[in-house]
């Protein structure tokens, strides 16, 4: 038997690079940072062990399996959790079908936003990727009609549609289930109570494995990356296409979130776009450094009741809810993006019924996210998974998905941010003193009297912390205020 | 004794009587099948000289059409080691057939076929042959040469050995002798109308030892051919060729074959090696399968700029796969990928060719804004859509007054 022990050479520094990533983990070391760090090592080992790195490649591919394995029960269980959060039908009826139309409005905006940069820019032309194992001429003619389409929008057999990972049946079915649920608890709380604990039960653990899963991003971008410079993917046509999709994904998350947004504050919040976004910069600085919209969520609620002035029923509901739901950087700009370089990389012929597809599509995976790190390349598997593209293209985009994560997060928390306000004007409850500071003395004085109580934290404090922007210190206050919340109630 | 006296003579009249009767070809057709795949000129399991090097009966290989008697002459001879050569010397009638071939008619110095005409007996001083065919590739066509020889020895004037697809027109003028005067000297002109003829070739052979006496009636003039030394071919004018190598022309095939390889249209794919879009400075996979088996010698080129991508040999199943570059110059749009043999044309694929790959940052920014990216205009209508009705949603929020503004 002959051995390749070049491939063997080159799969042992794997796994010393392995041991470096998890050393660096265990030391906290920023995510983004790690993976950027093993996307180089990647390359060098590529380039050092050029074509024998077939021993490393399968541990790309495992990861890629992982993920998609995940997508499915992730997507359920977020869908049904955010339903059923909904306590009532009249709480469904108002607050709840707004916040789910804002925030599926802000996604539906990005994601139009992000086609038409994608058609404009021509993202993937003349790129032409050479996926491992893609033949790109395979999609080339790929044609599916229309009405075939529409008629496999709806479930058919709910255990094959998981099985063959139809998305949109599988999103329509849970929602059906999830509505279901709160018709019958306005009624019989106590008895579907047990359902409603097995839904919040199985979502802690199946976020925990999305985390745990996520978590093995650097060790996957080192293996793919490996493979990828070792079998010559990444020569220079890709990795200038790969660096335009970046900064086309970048003008959208900006756009996006400082000029879409700003309209619907306008024209529907009717605030001033320029004081909403001064005023929510804590939120976004944090979440464009940690990644994590839920890991936000407390700051983002806070500033919302604090500083925007919205009512915390509202803004206890809906920014929770834009963690599962919406999410217009994960579920809007990115996958889309991907998609359409997918489609100019390998030469699909797209029309406008496929496009159009692309955007219901996309729209109906924003139903059920989950606002973890790296959350964005679950939702794009899920669309490429949908409209049929290859899987490898998440693959190729990782390096660069790990940088986007950032201007990702930050878009997914301005979106919630915005349709709270929207919802909180709507819903009659949004408190303009406080967002135009002229009760912000008086917030100041209620929240010192309420410290005295031990009730709240300081307010000052909190302040201080937005300004030095330190994420940890503003955690740990929030953490605080939390647990002070709760001990007063 | 006088038993066997009788039977000898009934069996002699038996055999006349049959001789008569049936025809030639039938005749013929019930000979041995004579195989010499060592193209040694005698047939390989019995060593018995066959008409032409390469004459494999079993493949279908007549050495002589009806009234030839090739076989029955080839048959007899006696000398072993020369008379194999006779039959490839009867290539100045031979050259006729050549000239069949679609291509340009090889030219031919054939020697060593002295002796093998102790059965025959005559004189072709002067061949010559003048001929026109569809030569496209201006290749020369050697592979023909020695089996439509063959078949135009046995059909000297009777123009059997014209069956190629293509066609020539040429005449043949032998000159010789037959003891029985059957078919001592001929002149034939050899006219073949299924094809069209581009380029005119003459043959002038001289045979300097051509004796030869025919025992049997089937004894054509090109049978006592027996020995040529030189053949001269003017192909197109400009194209002299000489060739001395038996066992290159036994590599031609018979105008038979040629039509076969031809009419065997096989299927091409395409594909870029590393599985991305075919582009201007691709590598190329071409896989070729159902084409002739066994054939050497095609050619594939791109189309439409008739640039040469290589030769292939196809393997006992017809298939083949070659590897080439196509130009980083080439324009984007349709080409074709061209099988051709001989410079016909087999086979053809399109292929759609994009332009070549963007290697700098400026070209990937730069190419949505090409005439060549069809999705600028619909991505312009959707950020401009989207332009629109935020106007319209400010609009709409000046002109309705705000509602549901609390204060503390």
């Amino acid at each position: 038997m002959n051995i390749d022990w070049l491939s063997a050479a080159a799969l042992a520094v794997v796994i010393i690079l392995f041991v470096i990533i998890y050393l660096l983990q265990k030391r906290d070391v920023n995510f983004t940072y790690t993976i950027l760090g093993a996307l180089v090592a990647g390359v060098l080992v590529g380039i050092i062990f050029s074509g024998h790195t077939s021993w490393v490649m399968p541990i790309g591919k495992i990861y890629v399996s992982t993920l998609n394995a995940i997508v499915s029960p992730l997507i359920i269980i977020s869908i049904l959790s955010s339903i059923t959060a909904l306590k009532s039908t009249a709480q469904l009826k108002g607050i709840g079908i707004r916040s789910i139309f804002w925030l599926l409005m802000t996604t539906l905006l990005a994601i139009l936003l992000s086609v038409g940069l994608g058609l404009t820019f021509g993202i993937g032309r003349n790129s032409y990727l050479s996926l491992n194992g893609v033949d790109a001429q395979t999609f080339e003619n790929k044609v599916v009609p229309f009405a075939q389409v529409l008629v496999g929008f709806f479930p058919r057999n709910v255990i094959s549609d998981i099985a063959e990972e139809n998305i949109i049946p599988m999103i329509l079915f849970t929602v059906l289930i999830a509505v279901s649920y709160v018709l019958v608890a306005n009624e019989k709380q106590e008895k579907v109570l047990i359902f409603k604990n097995f839904v919040e039960a199985v979502k802690e653990i199946i976020f925990k494995a999305v985390d745990f899963i996520i978590g093995l991003t650097p060790y996957a971008v080192l293996a793919l990356v490996v493979s990828a410079t070792s079998n010559g993917v990444s020569r220079s046509g890709i990795i200038w296409s790969l660096l335009v999709l970046l900064l086309v994904s970048f003008l959208a998350f900006i756009l996006d979130t400082w000029l879409i947004n700003a309209v619907l504050i306008k024209a529907y919040a009717k605030l001033n776009p320029i004081k909403f976004f001064h005023k929510i910069i804590p939120a976004q600085i944090v979440g464009f450094s940690t990644q994590s919209s839920a890991g936000t969520l407390p700051i983002t609620t806070g500033i919302l009741t604090d500083k925007i002035g919205v009512d915390a029923k509202v803004a206890n509901f809906t920014a929770p809810l834009g963690t599962t739901i919406g999410m217009p950087g994960c579920a809007g700009i990115w996958p889309v993006l991907i998609a359409i370089y997918g489609v100019h990389g390998l030469g699909i012929h797209y029309g406008l019924k496929d496009y159009i597809l692309l955007v219901v599509i996309s729209l109906f995976v924003s139903l059920g996210t989950a606002g973890v790190p790296g959350t964005a390349t679950i939702t794009t598997a899920s669309v490429l998974t949908a409209m049929g593209l290859p899987l490898e293209l998440i693959v190729l985009t990782i390096p660069i998905s790990a940088i986007a994560d950032t201007g990702r997060t930050a878009t997914n928390i301005t979106g919630a941010m915005v349709a709270a306000a929207i919802v909180g004007r709507q819903e009659q409850s949004l408190n303009d003193d406080i967002f135009n500071d002229i009760a912000a003395y008086e917030a100041e004085d209620d929240a010192e009297d309420e410290a005295d109580n031990g009730v709240i934290d300081d307010v000052k404090g909190e302040a201080h912390a937005y300004a030095e922007e330190d994420v940890e210190t503003v955690k740990s206050v929030m953490a605080d205020k939390k647990v002070k919340v709760a001990n007063a109630e | 004794m006088k038993y066997n006296a009788w039977k000898a003579v009934i069996s002699f009249a038996f055999l006349l009587v049959l001789s008569l009767v049936v025809p030639r070809g039938q005749q013929l057709a019930y000979a041995a099948p004579l195989e010499d795949c060592d193209l040694d000129g005698y047939d390989d399991a019995t060593g018995v000289p066959v008409p032409w090097p390469g004459y494999d009966e079993t493949k279908g290989d007549t050495p002589a059409g009806p009234g030839t008697g090739k076989v029955s002459t080839a048959s007899p001879t006696p000398a072993p080691s020369k008379a194999p050569t006779a039959a490839p010397t009867a290539t100045p009638v031979p050259t006729a057939a050549v000239t069949v071939a679609p291509t340009k008619a090889p030219a031919k110095e054939a020697d060593g076929s002295e002796s093998s005409n102790k059965s025959s007996n005559g004189t072709s001083s002067n061949a010559s042959s003048d001929k026109t065919s569809n030569d496209i590739s201006g290749n020369s066509n050697n592979n023909n040469s020695s089996k439509a020889n063959s078949s135009n020895i046995a059909t000297a004037g009777s123009v059997a050995g014209a069956t190629g697809s293509d066609t020539s027109t040429g005449s043949i003028a032998s000159s010789g002798e037959n003891d029985k005067g059957e078919s001592g000297s001929k002149q034939a002109n050899i006219r073949n109308t299924e094809t069209t003829n581009t380029n005119t070739t003459s043959v002038n052979t001289t045979d300097t030892n051509t004796a030869g006496t025919g025992k049997s009636n089937t004894v054509e003039a090109d049978a006592n051919i027996t020995d040529t030394k030189t053949t001269d071919i003017d192909a197109a004018n400009k194209d002299t060729v000489n060739i001395s190598d038996q066992e290159q022309t036994a590599t031609q095939p018979l105008a038979g074959e040629l039509e076969t390889i031809l009419n065997t249209k096989g299927v091409l794919e395409v594909k870029d090696t590393s599985g991305s879009l075919i582009h201007a400075g691709s590598s190329l996979i071409i896989t070729g399968s159902g084409f002739a088996g066994n054939t050497n010698d095609l050619e594939l080129e791109l189309h439409s700029e008739a640039l040469s991508l290589g030769t292939v040999s196809t393997i006992e199943n017809g298939s083949f796969e070659l590897q080439a570059n196509i130009p980083e110059t080439l324009e984007a749009g349709t080409h074709h990928i061209v099988v051709l043999y001989q410079g016909n044309e087999i086979s053809r694929q399109p292929i759609q060719v994009g332009p070549r790959a963007a290697d700098s940052f400026l070209e990937a920014i730069s190419v949505g804004f090409t005439k060549e990216n069809k999705g600028f205009l619909p991505g312009i209508t959707v950020l401009a859509g989207l332009m629109l009705l935020g106007l319209v949603a400010l609009a709409g929020s000046i002109l309705i007054k705000p509602r549901g503004i609390k204060s503390k």
